[in-house]
This record gives structure tokens, sequence and C-alpha cells, in this order.
């Protein structure tokens, strides 16, 4: 290259790499190194990494830019930043064992880009190269580590502190709100419930309206019902028989229950039969008896008073008889009278005189004649 | 080789490389920038911040079961719709499926309250049905990635019998047995962590502090090499489109609502109940040997969030005869986007699904 040439400006990667680089690391290092006094040496390892920057940076401010070479940059880099940092790691400054993963990162990753491969001169591609052959590591490195109880042991009082200060800041911050008569957030938040509460309730009516409309006829559905209907009324037709027979037998039965009803009183007929039976019975017995009474009258007949006795029992009736007719007697006299104003009435009225009463009460008037018919036809009887 | 490498240093280069690195300090300075979830969709049920999506068909419908995916109470949903052509749903819909998919939104301070009880029993079943009224279906498919593959897991467990056909478990964990959870087993240990610290204290758990703990479990990966592939890719004019999605996705995270939060942290992580048998919602005990239907559950060899596991405990819970266990050499998201998951999980997806949505 010609030694007039001038660099080729912020197009040439090698040359962005240095600028940016001179221009990061002098900002980290003012900042680190104005911090250093006051705090504890946590940043002792980018403070390494930065110095190790700054040693690597000096060839290249002295060698032409068009001849550098990419592989002799990143030499430098490896060799000063490795030395700085084991420095660093042997002093005791790295408590997470961060230093000593580095470093070992560090070394294989120098291994594998100085191992001969070509090196791309774009920044991005050289920063991919180093991620893609440092990510796993590191990947495993930092998995290890927040997966640790040392790390959780740290995080869980941090989340316990973090969400108290969330819950204390919300309240305060509602508190104030709530003084002001601002609407807050939860206020919102309550009125939105509300609206959700609602809109659950209308969507628990749509279901109930669904559940309604998929039961309600349409005019397929009554054909359909028409139609297995007809089905069922043809299947119903021979039962019509059935039904009258069926129809015969309950008005049957419905008569037999009368007749039932009727048989009731039968029963009481039944127990007066039975009583009859007896009666009947003891007639029998009565008639036995009977039986036994012309043998005694036959006895009685032979006493021997028996015809005086007889005698005198005709000579009272004779009495008797002669004034029955003569009562007779009178009471023609009399109906002759009265004959012209009842014509018809009078014989029936004679007729009637013979009654028991009036006999019984005109005993001593009777004629005689009339009193033997009437005595000989009383013995004839007895 | 880069086009530095092959036009060496001139004053267009150097224009070039500014403009590069302008972009990429654009993005570190504004964040990622990119149209996500951009499969046609229509929002056909709605309830507090969740809304329920159908996504319009390409072409005619070819299966009768639908559909539902669920996502976790973290993040976005979208990451299952991505971008056009790096999208799972515009996979399925182009293959002829009725796809829907149920976004939880973002929690307020007023849901702060909500917990598994509500989204399990109260959002979910009403979704369902929302689903099979709309699609005209008798049966569906429940598809859950992460924990909302958690949280279909335990909705197949209360509910296995018809109208649930199918269920799908993305990187779904189950068993969180401590020994199965890396750097997550450890921070999450009672001793050492206590979450109703955060739930008191901020009601609704902000989303970048949840992303932080999931940042951690590979910090260096996430805070440095994500940042590493960014300049690599602006410096050597590959695509940004994927990055730029996925890095909007890892920073656009939700918030947790408390109640659902300490339920998580306490029950799952650190007391491990579901596989045990012991999660009761409102009295209903969650048993997944319940669970009778068929079975696609995938894992992720690289995944630190749902570690291997944590899913392949569910082969052992669940009585399903007709299950699957399907293993990718991915990671937590890799398994559902780029262009590996386009060579396998989605065709495996759709050979698993046809036989089973007729």
């Amino acid at each position: 290259m010609p030694e007039d040439r001038k660099p080729q400006g912020s197009a040439d990667p090698t040359a962005l790499w240095r600028q940016w680089s001179e221009t990061t690391s002098k900002a980290w290092s003012s900042a680190l190194e104005a911090s250093k006094g006051q705090y504890a040496d946590s940043y002792n390892l980018y403070r390494s990494w930065l110095k190790s920057m700054g040693i690597a940076q000096e060839p290249t401010k002295l060698t032409p830019l068009g001849i550098m070479n990419p592989k002799e940059v990143w030499k430098l880099w490896f060799d000063s930043t490795i030395s700085v940092w084991r420095t660093a790691a042997e002093s005791g400054g790295d408590p997470l064992g961060l230093i000593t993963t580095w470093l070992k990162l560090m070394e294989e990753t120098q291994a594998r880009i100085l191992s001969g491969e070509a090196l791309p001169t774009n920044l991005f591609a050289l920063y991919k190269q180093w991620y893609d052959a440092t990510s796993d590591t590191w990947a495993k490195f930092v998995e290890d580590t927040i997966g640790s109880e040392k790390f959780l042991e740290v995080v869980r009082p941090f989340l316990e502190s973090y969400t108290t200060f969330i819950k204390t800041f919300r309240n305060a911050e509602e508190e104030y709100l709530r003084s002001l008569q601002i609407p807050t957030r939860s206020d919102v938040a309550r009125v939105a419930e509300l609206v959700i509460s609602l809109e659950e309730k209308v969507d628990q009516i749509d279901d109930s309206l669904e559940d309604g409309y998929s039961r309600m006829a349409t005019r397929q559905s009554i054909g359909e019902l028409d139609r297995r209907l007809s089905q069922v009324e043809s299947k119903l037709a021979p039962l019509s028989t059935v039904a009258e027979k069926v129809g015969a037998i309950e008005s049957t039965t419905q008569r037999l229950g009368q007749i039932e009803s009727n048989l009731a009183p039968l029963s009481i007929v039944a127990e007066k039969v039975g009583a009859i039976e007896n009666i009947t019975q003891r007639l029998g017995q009565v008639e036995g008896k009977l039986d036994t009474l012309p043998g005694v009258l036959e006895k009685v007949s032979k006493f021997e008073d028996l015809p005086q006795r007889m005698d005198l029992v005709e000579s009272k009736l004779n009495a008797v008889l002669a004034a029955l007719e003569k009562l007779v007697a009178q009471a023609s006299a009399k109906s002759a009278k009265p004959a012209d104003a009842a014509p018809r009435k009078a014989p029936k009225k004679t007729t009637s005189q013979p009654e028991v009463k009036s006999s019984e009460s005109q005993v001593g008037q009777s004629s005689p004649t009339l009193e033997v018919k009437s005595s000989e036809s009383q013995v004839g009887a007895e | 080789m880069t086009k530095e490498h092959s036009t060496g240093f001139g004053i267009d280069n150097t224009l070039d490389t500014f403009k590069k690195y302008e972009t990429g300090m654009r993005i570190l300075l504004s964040g990622a920038q990119a149209d996500t979830g951009q499969t046609p969709k229509e929002v056909i049920w709605t309830k507090n911040k969740a809304k329920l999506y159908r996504y319009e068909p390409t072409i005619e419908k070819r299966f009768p079961v639908p559909i539902l995916l669920i996502y976790a109470l973290i993040n976005r949903p979208y990451v299952l719709d991505l971008m056009p052509g790096n999208s799972l749903v515009e996979y399925l819909v182009h293959q002829g499926f009725d796809v829907y998919m149920l976004d939880w939104g973002t929690p307020g301070d007023e849901d702060k309250n909500l917990t598994f009880e509500n989204y399990v029993l109260d959002y979910l079943p009403r979704a369902v049905r929302k689903v099979l009224k709309h699609s005209h279906a008798q049966e569906f498919t429940l598809f859950g990635f992460c924990m909302g593959g958690t949280m279909a897991a335990m909705y197949a467990a209360l509910f296995p019998e018809k109208p649930l056909r199918n269920l799908i478990l993305l990187t779904a964990p189950m068993d969180f047995t401590r020994e199965n959870l890396g750097l997550y087993g450890v921070w999450m240990d009672e001793k050492n962590f206590n979450p109703d610290l955060l739930a008191d204290a901020f009601g609704t758990i902000p989303g970048d502090l949840i992303d932080i703990g999931n940042r951690m479990v590979k910090p260096v990966t996430n805070y440095v090499g994500t940042y590493v592939t960014m300049w690599d890719r602006i410096l050597q004019d590959k695509s940004m489109d994927t990055w730029l999605a996925m890095n909007k996705w890892v920073n656009d995270g939700v918030p947790f609502p408390g109640a659902a939060y300490k339920q998580w942290i306490r029950e799952f992580y650190q007391r491990n109940k579901l596989v045990k048998g012991q999660i009761i919602l409102r009295g209903r005990r969650i048993d997944l040997s319940r669970i009778t239907c068929p079975v696609l559950n995938i894992a992720g060899k690289r995944d630190h969030i749902c570690t291997l596991p944590q899913a392949e405990a569910t082969m052992r819970l669940i009585s399903s005869k007709d299950k699957e266990f399907y293993v990718l050499d991915a990671g937590h998201v890799g398994l559902v986007t780029g262009s590996d998951a386009k060579k396998n999980l989605w065709p495996h997806l759709r050979n698993w699904l046809e036989p089973r949505s007729k």
C-alpha cells in the first residue's frame, strides 16, 4: 500500500472496530476509575477487560490500517486479556468464579478462532463467531448460577421486598387519589366487574333461550310428530276391539257389583229363613204335641159329668139365641121405617149387623132358633 | 457469503450497512412489528375479553367434525396463525377442516379473581356449544396448546362423552414432578417461591413478569442469541418476516389473572395435583383416566417450557385405547411454526385427523 494512501475511514471494519473500542473503553474506564475509591471492587472484571482492550488497541494505532491483520488484532487482545484476568483470578477477587469461567471461555475461544480459520473482518461477523464459540459455555454457566441455592437465597428476599414495595406503593397511590376524590384504578375495576357479572347473567339468559329454542316446535318437527302419530294410530286400530271387550268386561263387572249389592239384603232373608226353619221345626214339635191332643180329648170325653155340663152349656146357648132373635126382630122393625129414605143402604147395614162387637154386646137378646143353629154349628166346628 | 464480502468497501456498501444498522436499531428500540394472525376469520361469540373465532373456509368443508383450538392464558394464540404461509390454522383451513379458536383475551384488573373454574367450566363449555351450533355438528375435536392443552385435558376429563370426539394435546404439561421441570422445578419450589406475593401485589400478574420467568429458563439464548440471529439475518439480507413475527409474539405477553396464577403455580407446579387426581373445580374432581376419546399427544425434545416427561405422562394417565405420542426434535414454539413444522407436524396432524373427523 502506498504511504500517501489515506485510511479508508469508517468503511473499514478494522477502523470501525478500533474507533468503537477506543471510544467505549475510554468512557467505561473513566466511569469505573471514578468509582473505584468509593466502592468495593465489584467492577474488577470489567476494568480488567477494558485494560486489556487498551493494550490491544496500541498496535492498531501505530500500524497502517491497510496492513492490519484481524488475526493479529485478536491474538494481541487475547494474549493481553487472558494475562490480566488470570492475574485477577489468582489474586482472589473472584468469589462467584466468574473470572475463572470467563478465562476458561476465553482460552477455548482463542483456540477456536486462531486455529487457522479465516477470520471475518466484519465487526458483527467477529462478534457472531465469538458468540457461537462461547454461548454454550456461557449458557451453562448462567443456568447453573441462576439455578443454584446461592442465587435463590438472594432472589427470595428480593422478591419479598419488591412485592411489598409494589403493594405499599399502590396502596399509597390509591389513598392519595381517594383523598382527592378521583376514581382510582380499583374503582374502575370494580365497575368493570359489575359489567362482567351482568354479562354473565345475560349469558345465562342466552343459554336458557337457546335451550328454549332448541325445544321449540318447528314445521319440520310438527310434520315428524304428525307422521309418528299416524303410525301410532294405525297401531292402535286393532286395540279398539280389545277396548270393546275390555268395556264389556267392565260392564259385566259393574253389573256383578250391582248384583252383589242386591244380594246383600239376602243375608238378612237367609237369617229370617233360618228363623223360619227354626219356627217350622218348632211348629213340627207343636204339631207333634197337638197330635197327642185327640187322644187326650177322647180321654176327656169319657168324663161322666161332661153331658151335664153340655146341657148346661146348651141351655145357656139357647138363652143366648133367644136374645139374639129378639134383637134381630127389633133390628128388622127399625130398619123398615127409614127404608124410603135410604132404600139401597139398608140391606148393607143389615148384613153388617152380625159384627163381632155388636153380637157380643147383644148376646142376651138373640133368638133361640138361631141359638140352636149356632150352637150346633159351633159344636160341629169344635 | 455476505454482500459486503462480495462487493468490497464502497460508499454504496457503507450506506447499505448503515441502513441495516438502522433497521436493527429500530427493531431494538420500537419492538418487532409484523402482521400476524392474517387468516380471515370472524368473531362468532364473546365473553368478557374472550373471543371465539371461526376461520373462513377457503375450500368446501371436507370434514363434518370441527376443530376448536385453545391456547394458554399467557401469550397470544396467534402463534398458531403466525403469518401467511407459516400458519397451522391456515394449513388446516386449506385442508378442508372447519377451524375455530378461543382467544382468552387480555385480562384487566377486574379479572384478577378469574380461576380455572371459570375458564374450564364457564368459558370452554359455552364456546363448545357455540362451535357445535355454528358448524351444525354433533361432535368436535379439541386442540390445546401448552397450558391450553392442560385445560383441554381437564375439560375432557370432566366431559368425556359426546360431543367430544378427539383430543389433541400440543406440548401440554400434565406431570409437574420436580425432576421433570428443569429450572422451573428449582424456582417454583415452595420454599423458594410464594405465588401469593405476586398475586397480592399485582392482582393480575403483568405479562412482562411472566415473560421474564419464561425467558430465564434459557437466558443466553433468549436475551442474546435472539438478537444475534436478528443482526445476522439483517446483515446477510435474509428474510426477517418470520423472525419479526416470532419476536413480536414472544414480547406480546398477556397478564395472568392472579387467582388462576396462584392455582397454576401452587396446585400444578408445587403440589403436582393434576396427576394425583386432586384438582377439584367447583366440587368436581379432575380424573384424567376418564378420558377415553382418541388422543394425539405431541411434544418436543428440546422444549424447556413443557419438558418431554411432563407431556409423556398423559399417555399413562388417560384410558383412551386410540392414543399416540408423537415426538419431534423441536422446541416449544418450533413445533408449530417454521419449515420443520410444515414438513413434520402439519401433515401428521392432517393424517391423524382425517379418519377421525368423518
